[in-house]
This record gives structure tokens, sequence and C-alpha cells, in this order.
């Protein structure tokens, strides 16, 4: 498929013709970019054309001081808890609620990416700070963002790198910095991490904070990826994010989680996206907007070339149509799915892709979202599933189904599937039947598309 | 005929055949009733509730008046409106009116059904409710629904499975056609064996009060009959409840009947259990729970200041872990015993249950007071109330030193602990006070830098402590609250109890508002509602315990009854 992209093209501006622009490419856009958009949010972004709607996306003033201090007084209970259970709804409430969606899914991309669990590091509070840091620095430079979480207490203590000696340097600590983080496999030595290890001796946490224990750190010259010096950490992070293969594993990366699943993107597909973060030391926000204004991002390629992953399912679903619920029953339930919030499976975070969908975790959707409809403390546009379409002029199930396409689907439906979902509505006055037909929806194959 | 043989045979044919309206529900309900119950004046419930005003300050809440805008609300009030036209009076009138002289309701052994006898004011005023009723479901959508018959040439319909008769002032309901025959029997003859005949239910009903409302039990039938087995398993299955509610369950199994008064005032709620109890009916393994001769009282309590939650009880808990074995199951028992190894060890090789647990005497006090942070830091985030547990030791002067070395054991174990958790140490500390007292104190050590947070981690709840003056010992899980116990005096005259526990819910709003903030964070995160929301059902939340001024439990046992009896205070005016 992609030997036929044409790099120049896929990377240029997008310019829709007519009306290319409209409710389905906005919700593309709003649905890779964020966690999906309810009708007013589309029709916004259709009214304000792609560019406009892509520089909103950037607005570094969407979230209000009111909103920012909300949410820092509703982690602030959380984290008085102690209990990270509660940490993870905080964050679904968050994902949920915050106008600033590109910042979210990005600070959910690097929690994926610098994967730090807190089945290991058991602390709330390690957790919420490395989580405001990701979103700190989420679209900035990535070589700032990866000192910073080399540095990260949490990091340091999932990667047994909590004390780190000269006499026995953390070389695991070493490694994933180099091989997860920063250069993907094939691009060291082994004796690349032996010495980048050196490095990181001293570096140590004690009573939740960074340290550094220049007696325990190897004052003595290393050979880290072709550089000799007597270097220390922040000299070994430079080194391993210098290296010509650290912007193509980040643009990779990127292309990954934002345009498709499959197949990996080729060297050559990859190279503007490259050299623009050579050319901007690295710098991830302009190589986002790049990608999100894209041809390749609006073209047969990308949409409906991703699945879902569970946050994109239970979230999105949520959000498209105004919803709230329990936000903890939320974050459990993905968590079930195989994503739970603080929770990476491993070093690796998520793998994605494919790997989100088996027969059980397929019914695990379905029955996701018909808990959703079934809560009592679910509610759309703060009320009933039947008001909240009453209010939006679904009178019927024809409407109904537009309605559910435009703003869920990546790709169109089946044309039965369609009948079949419009036999289940029937007049639309029950409400049971509402339930019945929208869980049946989103229980297509096709709504795990993104 | 002699003439006092005239005479006593017309008041027998007076008495065994009265007039219905000179009946009592008693005289109507069949002699195997097994539960009865009665309001006797429901005009007086209905003005207590309605007129109280409490409900004044209800109908002023936002989420009342938003509640009665809504769409299902004014269907209500159509429909009531609709009613109150055909009836040609208020709704409130009307209720009154028809159920002036009382509600009954009886459940039958024997013909398995259940009766609700409702007296009118006068037979007019329910022979026009009844044909009002009657017009109004005609009216409805499916007026075929009412079945009409007779019984006797009395009139009976049947709605749904129910059936209803009105004989002069009385109204019927039934769910069985048998015990609804019953019941009119008595009402056309005026005379028949009924629940009145019963001895026992007599003697009961003779000691009622002028309570609100009124009921009786026979519990020897119903266990006979199978009914609500769980009730009268005997078993608990759980030390947490054999303690609180063991004594009880003996007595469930033996006792005959129940009588059970419900009081309703301006002032508060109460509801009463009453039933019959016998030595002998109380195992050997459950004397714990009484005491000797049943006459086991729990202990005044220290006075305290912000008082939020009280226990006072009899139990005599060594008796109860010796007795385990009869108690509880083999899960149970197996983890009692790992329990009493452990303990055992901590208590220097000295027996749990027998030498610690036998150390004390079965009062046992169970306190919690509102916390005050005030000149203190750091200071939590969620701010608990503290607490604590209130004995006496048989033999102060020997268990104090035991009991204190215990204590200084247990907080190096926690410190070890906490140090492999990252958790912050316990310094100790030991006080001698002016009066003798004696006090083991505890205290969480901040990390440096963070000894002025007013942000703290929950655990700074907590300077677990313990206190001891003469013989009284005191456990509490701060060092104050340990210091204001072995201090303070005791009030003593108040009525002795079983068991007496007492919420003040002034306190708890008090202490609810402190946590206002964490309240309505968890409220966002739990109902997903926004900050605005959030607020306003935290604010409603602390409004409604507002309402009240205490809740109190009552177990007492006197003049061979074992009484139970609930209460809640409301605000007034």
């Amino acid at each position: 498929m992609q030997t036929n992209i044409d790099p120049g093209w896929a990377w240029s501006e997008y310019e829709p013709a007519g009306d290319d622009w409209n409710i389905r490419t906005a919700a593309h856009l709003l649905r890779r970019s964020g966690f999906g958009a309810s009708r007013q949010e589309l029709d916004a972004a259709v009214a304000a054309g792609p560019i406009a709607t892509v520089e909103r996306l950037f607005d570094s003033t969407a979230e209000s001081a009111a909103f920012q201090s909300q949410m820092r007084s509703v982690a602030s209970s959380s984290l008085a808890t102690g209990n990270v259970k509660q940490l993870s709804a905080w964050w679904a409430y968050r994902m949920l609620d915050t106008p600033a969606q590109l910042l979210e899914k990005l600070t959910l991309f690097w929690h994926g990416h610098f994967a730090t669990s807190a089945a290991k590091v058991e602390d709330a509070e390690l957790m919420y700070n490395q989580n405001v840091l990701l979103r700190r620095f989420a679209l900035g430079r990535f070589p700032e963002l990866v000192l910073q979480i080399a540095r990260d207490p949490a990091v340091l203590i999932y990667l047994d790198s909590a004390t780190n000696r000269k006499a026995h340097p953390n070389e695991n600590f070493a490694r994933e910095i180099m091989e997860l983080f920063c250069l993907g496999e094939g691009n060291y030595q082994e004796e690349d991490i032996r010495e980048l290890a050196r490095c990181f001796t001293g570096w140590e946490v004690k009573r939740k904070k960074f340290r550094f224990n220049r007696y325990q750190h190897d004052t003595g010259a290393k050979s880290v990826l072709g550089e000799t010096g007597k270097f220390g950490g922040e000299d070994g992070v430079r080194i391993v994010v210098n290296h010509d293969a650290a912007p193509r594993f980040v643009a990779s990366r990127l292309v990954r989680f934002f345009v498709f699943d499959e197949p990996q993107a080729t060297s050559e597909l990859l190279l503007p996206l490259v050299k623009q973060l050579e050319a901007d030391q690295m710098n991830v926000g302009p190589v986002v907007k790049r990608i999100l204004s894209s041809n390749l991002f609006y073209s047969s390629q990308a949409v409906g070339r991703k699945v879902k992953s569970p946050v994109e399912v239970a979230i999105g679903f949520l959000r498209c149509l105004e919803g709230s619920t329990d936000a903890f029953r939320l974050a459990d339930q993905m968590q079930q799915l195989g994503q739970g919030l603080f929770y990476p499976p491993s070093v690796k975070g998520w793998d994605g892709g494919r790997t989100w969908i088996n027969s059980s975790t397929l019914l695990g959707r379905s029955n996701l979202i018909r808990e959703l409809l079934e809560s009592e403390k679910t509610r759309f546009g703060k009320t009933t599933l039947a008001d909240y379409l009453k209010a939006n002029d679904i009178g019927d199930a024809d409407r109904l189904v537009e309605f559910l396409e435009e703003l869920l689907f990546a790709v169109p439906i089946p044309a039965a599937a369609k009948d079949r979902i419009k036999q289940l509505a029937g007049n639309m006055s029950d409400n049971r039947k509402l339930v019945e037909a929208v869980h049946a929806i989103c229980s297509l194959p096709e709504f795990q598309l993104a | 005929m002699k003439p006092s043989v005239l005479m006593i045979s017309a008041l027998f044919c007076l008495t065994a055949a009265l007039p219905a309206q000179e009946r009592s529900a008693a005289d109507l309900l069949p002699e195997t009733t097994v539960v009865y119950a009665e309001i006797t004046n429901p005009p007086e419930l209905i003005s207590t509730i309605f007129d109280h005003p409490l409900r004044q300050k209800i109908e002023a809440l936002d989420q009342y008046k938003q509640a009665v805008r809504t769409d299902g609300y004014r269907g209500f009030l159509t429909g009531r409106k609709f009613v109150e036209i055909q009836l040609g009076m208020e709704w409130r009138e009307a209720l009154e009116t028809l159920t002036a002289k009382g509600v009954y309701f009886g459940a039958d052994k024997t013909t398995g059904g259940v009766a609700v006898l409702i007296r009118a004011e006068d037979s007019q005023s329910l022979d026009l409710f009844l044909t009002k009723l009657l017009a109004i479901i005609q009216l409805g959508e499916n007026p075929d629904r009412i079945k009409e018959g007779d019984y006797r040439e009395t009139p009976a319909y049947e709605l749904n499975k129910t059936m209803f008769a009105v004989v002069d002032d009385w109204l019927l309901i039934t769910n069985k056609s048998e015990t609804g025959k019953s019941v009119l029997d008595r009402l056309i003859d005026g005379s028949g064996e009924s629940l009145a005949d019963r001895p026992n239910f007599v003697a009961a009903k003779s000691a009622r009060k002028a309570d609100t409302a009124w009921g009786f039990a026979d519990l020897e039938s119903l266990r006979n009959a199978g009914v609500a087995r769980k009730f009268f398993v005997g078993e608990s299955k759980n030390p947490a409840v054999e303690l609180l509610v063991g004594g009880i369950l003996d007595v469930l199994q033996e006792t005959t009947q129940a009588t059970a008064a419900l009081n309703a005032t301006v002032d508060g709620l109460s509801l009463s259990f009453s039933v019959p109890m016998k030595s002998e009916w109380v195992s050997e393994q459950r004397e714990f729970f009484f005491g000797p001769g049943q006459s086991g009282v729990g202990p005044e309590l220290p006075d305290t200041v912000e008082t939020l939650f009280t226990f006072s009880a009899y139990r005599d808990v060594s008796e109860m872990w010796l007795r385990a074995g009869d108690l509880f199951d083999e899960n149970i028992n197996d983890g009692l015993a790992e329990a009493d190894a452990n303990l055992t060890t901590f208590f220097s090789g000295k027996d749990f249950g027998e030498d610690i647990l036998g150390s004390l005497t079965p009062q046992i006090g169970f306190i919690a007071t509102k916390q005050s942070f005030a000149g203190i830091l750091p200071v939590p985030t969620i701010k608990l109330p503290q607490f604590a547990l209130v004995m006496d030791l048989r033999e102060p002067e020997s268990m104090t030193r035991e009991l204190r070395r215990t204590f200084q054991s247990m907080i190096g174990f926690f410190n070890v602990i906490g140090a492999m958790e990252g958790r912050p140490q316990l310094e100790m500390d030991m006080l001698k006070l002016d009066n003798g007292a004696q006090l083991v104190t505890s205290t969480y050590i901040p990390e440096n830098g963070e000894e002025g947070s007013t942000d703290a981690s929950i655990l700074f709840n907590f300077s677990p402590s313990v206190g001891f003056v003469g013989s009284r010992f005191v456990v509490a899980s701060t060092d104050r609250f340990a210091k204001e116990l072995v201090t303070s005096k005791t009030t003593t005259g108040g009525p002795s109890a079983n068991t007496k526990v007492s919420l003040n819910a002034g306190m708890l709003q008090s202490v609810l508002d402190e946590n206002r903030e964490q309240l309505i964070s968890q409220n966002m995160l739990s109902d997903g509602n926004s900050r605005e929301e959030a607020e306003t059902a935290i604010g409603l939340l602390l409004e409604f315990v507002g309402y009240f001024k205490d809740a109190s439990i009552n177990l007492k046992t006197e003049d061979g009854q074992v009484s139970l009896r609930f209460g809640i205070q409301v605000q007034g005016d």
C-alpha cells in the first residue's frame, strides 16, 4: 500500500475541494486528535474549516483557569485517599471534560510510550506527578521530555533504578531509554547500554524525589553511541536523543498513533517528518500539526485504518453523545478491556492496533457500551438518552442511524445493518428499544474502527 | 328465666352480635391472624407529616421546586385534581375522612391471605368514596377490568386480583377471597371467634401505649410455618454480627410473640420492638451478650466535647472469644485461631482470649468526636473524626504495664512495616498527668519540608495512643482524644441499657461540611457531575442531615422482655 504514497504529497497540507470538508471529515479529525466530538462541536468545526479547526486544537488557552483549578482540586482529593484507582477515575473524568482534547490525547500517547505502571510504583502522588509532567511537555521538545522522564521518580522506580550505584550500574534503565523511549531496536550495541548505564549512576530516588548521589556516580570516561567523555546522566540523554535514529523513531510512533496502525510507515514516507524534527530541535507540536493537516491523514489510507483503543471506545462514545457517567466504573471497564489508566501492562506500553481485538475483547466492548447505556449514572446532555435525542431533533429511526453514524463511525455502516438497527429502534417512543438500537449499532465491527 | 340470666343472655347477644360499626378490627380478623398492625388515628399522623415545620424548609429547596415541575409530577397533580373534583373535596380531607377511625392490617395463617381494614368517618362517606372510585375506574381505558359480585348479598369487587368490599363504615381490601369471606362473616354476623379472643394478643394490646401505630406478630406460628427462615436461624456466621446481635438471635428462636410500636411526633420518630424473654432461652455460649441473669448493662461513658457517635454495651468479649468454637463455623474459627496465635505472641505469650480480653470488664464503650486541627500541623486533606475504645480493667495494677509494653511493641512493628512501605514514622512519648493518669502516645513525623502542609496524607488524622487512669483503659486514634478521655468526668444517672448507640446529626453535618471539597470531588467522579451539580448535590446532602438532631438505638432487658428501640429526632423550627 505505502509504496505508492508520495511523501511529498502525503505531508502536504490538505486542501479540501467542494464539500470534502464536512461532518465526517471533521469527525475523523476530532476523533483522532482527541476522543471524539459532539454534534455541536462538529458543526463548529465544519463552519471553521480544517485549518482553523486544527489551529484550535493547539490553543494553549483552551482550558480555562477555573477548569484547571477544578481538575487540580479533584486530583488533590483523589490523592488524599492514596488510592491510584481514584486517580484513574480522575483521568477518565478529565478526558471526558477537557476542552484541550489534543493535549489529553497526547498525554495518553506519552503515558503508553514512557510506560510506567502503578501496579509496581504503588504511589498515587508519583503517578499523578508523572501525568502532570507528560501533559506539560506533551507538545514540546522531545529531548526535554525525555530528560524530565528520565529523572521522574515513578519511572526510576518502575525500571528498578531507584538506586543506581557505580559498582552495579542499572543496565535495564539504560536499555529502555534507548530501545523503548528514543531509538528502537538495532540502533545501539550492548556496549552502549553498559556505558550509558554508567552515565546514570548516582541517579536515585529518595523520599519520593529525584536525587543525584555524587558518591555513587561513576566519574570515569564513557563511550556512548560514538561519543566519548566523562558523561553524566544529562549528557547520556542528550547523546541518545541526538542520535540519527531518534527523529525517525519518534515520527514513526506519531504516525502510527495518529494515521494508521499498519503496515509500519517506511523510512521514505517518514523522511519529511524526520527532517522537520531534526530542523526544529525535535519539537513535537509542529510535527503533530503537520500530520493532522496532511493529505495522508484525510486519505483513504488513514480514515478507518485504526482500531479504537478501549479508551477511545469508552470516552469516545460518551463524548460524542455529550455523556457523563460514574468515572470509577468507567476506568474499571477500560482496565478490563486491557487499557487501565496508569496501568500499562509492561514497559512496552500497549501494542495497540489489531491486538486490541479478539473474541473476548469484542464481547467486552459490546458489554461496556451496554453497561454505559443501562447505568443509572449515565446521562446524555445531562438528561436521558431519549430526551437527548429528542433535543437533537432525532425523531425517527432513519435520523437516529444517520446521527450515530456521523458521530461514531469512521466508515459507512452496511445497509443491512442499518435496516436492523432501524427495526430495533421502532418508532423511537420506547426507551428500552432506543437502548437496544444504540447498543446494537455500537456492537458492529465497523464501530471498532477509528 | 331469672333476670340475671336474662341480662347475661342479653349482654351476650349484644356483645356476640355487635353491629359492624361497634366492633374493633381485632374483632373482625380471624383468630389465626399471625401479624397485626394498626394506625388508630391516621389524621393525626397525616397532620404530623404534612404540617411539620420541616415541610416548609423542604418545599423551599430549589431541588424540590425542580422536582415538582417535572412532567411526571405534573401528571400526578392532574390525576389528583381529577379525583378531588370527583370526590368533591381536597385529597387530604378525603384521605382523612376515609381513614378517620383507623387503618388496620392482618395476615392470616389459615387462609394465607392479608386483609386491610380501613374505617372511615361514617358509612355515608365511605359509600360516596366507593361510588366515585368505581366511576373513575369506569372512565379509564379498561372499564371492564373491575369485576363485581357479592358475598352474602354484600357487594364485592375485584380489581387486578385485589378484592374489596364495604360494610357500614368498614372498607375491606384483601388478596385472598377466603380471607375476605372470613372477615366479611364477622362484619355481617357481628360475631365469631376472632383475634380479639386470643389471650396473648389481648395481653399484648393491653400494654399498648398511646402510640401512633402498633403491631403484633405471633412469632411461634411464623417460625413453625417456615416464614422468614433466616430471621430465626439463630446463627450469625460473623463475629461482628455476633457481637452486635448474638443474644437476640437466641431469643428469637424461642420467643412466642413480638410487638412493635411506632411513634411519630413533631420532634421525631421512634420505633420499638419488644419480645418476651426467659433466661433458659439464652444458650450458654451466648451468655456473653446479656450477662448473668440477663442483667448486663453497658458503661456510662466519659463526657466528651463535640461528640459525634457513642456506643455503650455489655459484652463479655473474652467469653465470646473462648466460645468461638461453638458460635462460628470452621472457616471463621480457623481465622480466629490464627489471630489468637499471633496475638498471643504479641502479648508476650499471654493467652489472648483468657488473659488479655479476660482482663477487661464486660462493659465496652466506643466514642467518636469531631477532631479539631486548630494549632496542629500538618493538617490532612481528608479530616476524619477521632475515636476511641473505652474499657475498664479488672486488675489495673498488673495489666497497665502489660498493655503499655504491648502498645510500644505495636508501634515499633508499625514503624518497621511503614519504613518498608515508605510511610511516615511514628514517634512515641509518655506522659503522666496531674490526676495520676498515664498516656503513651505516638505521632506521625512528616517529611522534611512538609511540616506546615495543610494538604497532608490521611495518615495525619491519627496519633494512636493509649491511656490509663484508675481502672479506665482507653485506646484512642489521637493523643489529644486519649488525654481528653483520661481527664474527663462521667455524668452518671442516665437510663441503663444492655446496648446504647447514639449519633449526633449536627456533629455529623459539621464533620461532613469540613470535608465538603472532598465530597464534591467524589460526587463529580462517582456521578459524572459537573462542579456546579456536585456542589448542589452535596449542599443538599448537608442540608438534609441538618434536618435531624440525633439518632439512637437502645436495647434493654427488663421485666421478662427484650426491647429494641430506634429513635430519630428532627430539628424543629
